[in-house]
């Protein structure tokens, strides 16, 4: 039974590494899908509130990284205040909650205008989706290193 | 055939405009080959929009590292009338998808890789949906 109880103990260990590791790549990640994302060259911008608003952070059952998005709205929202140049304005956005076992990485600008800019005439100045589609590979690859870090490989 | 980023472009565009691949594509468009366009020509003031619907097509990024699996991203956007709704455009998705048989263009493959929701361009108004497309090659 000792050796069972170790085995399981040490299944219950590496369960917990692979998390780690796979919670601090996708930490990593994110941030490096927000730098690209704020550095984007699709837009111009009036306000300035999508580019300081532009946030990526990670979201897990315990954390659903609700303060990452509230300083991007708060962000956005200070650009918005008194600006007159077009009609939008910050939004709360909601997302499906993550699982147990699974860690979201989300990629987003807290306003009303967004889905604007990913689709006008043919996502002409989108950024969201193709900074998703450009540094998945990347983000995977982040990913998976940080879990061999973390597993001491 | 040169494989570079507009070979590949050429060939994922031809497909729809010329090939024999996208015939049943364009029989459902609105001017035929014509209604086959780059995406930025919608931006154009005042914009050049052919007959509805059309396809319009805009590259995407090139992931993946030299030695590694290359990843070429692209999305044809199809648009219509408002009054249309999405009927002529949902049934358009399952041809473009048969234009591009997995060996369409040239060393690599190509898949639909993702459609994108129902939605409202807002500046055209019109009604769209994307269909992107990833070809993937070594090198």
């Amino acid at each position: 039974m000792a050796d069972l109880d170790a085995l399981l103990a040490g299944l219950d260990t590496l369960e917990q590494r692979v998390m780690a590791g796979l919670l601090k790549g996708a930490q990593a990640g994110a941030t490096d899908l927000q730098t690209t994302a704020q550095q984007t060259s699709a837009y111009i911008g009036q306000s300035g509130a999508t580019r300081d608003g532009t946030v990526a952070y990670v979201a897990t059952a315990l954390d659903d990284g609700s303060d990452a998005f509230e300083g991007a709205y708060q962000a956005a929202a200070q650009h918005l205040a008194g600006f007159t140049g077009h009609g939008g304005n910050v939004e709360r956005q909601s997302v499906g909650t993550a699982g147990p076992d699974e860690i979201v990485i989300i990629l987003t600008v807290p306003t009303d205008y967004i889905k604007d800019l990913e689709t006008d005439n043919g996502g002409q100045k989108a950024f969201i989706g193709p900074t998703m589609d450009g540094g998945a590979v990347q983000v995977t690859q982040q990913i998976a290193a940080a879990v061999a870090r973390e597993l001491g490989s | 055939m040169t494989i570079d980023p507009q070979s590949i472009t050429t060939a994922i565009f031809s497909q729809l405009q010329t090939a024999g691949a996208g015939v049943t594509v364009r029989a459902v468009l609105g001017a035929g080959a014509d209604s086959v366009i780059a995406a930025d020509r919608l931006a154009l003031m005042p914009p050049q929009i052919p007959a509805l619907p059309l396809v319009a097509w805009r590259g995407g990024a090139i992931t993946g590292e030299t030695k590694e699996m290359r990843i070429v991203l692209g999305a044809w956007w199809v648009y219509d009338a408002l009054i249309q709704g999405y009927r002529r455009i949902n049934g358009l998705i399952p041809l473009i998808a048969t234009a591009y048989p997995f060996d369409a263009v040239p060393y690599g493959r190509i898949l639909v890789a993702r459609i994108g929701d129902e939605t409202t361009d807002r500046a055209l108004n019109l009604v769209c949906r994307q269909v992107q497309l990833a070809y993937y090659r070594r090198g």
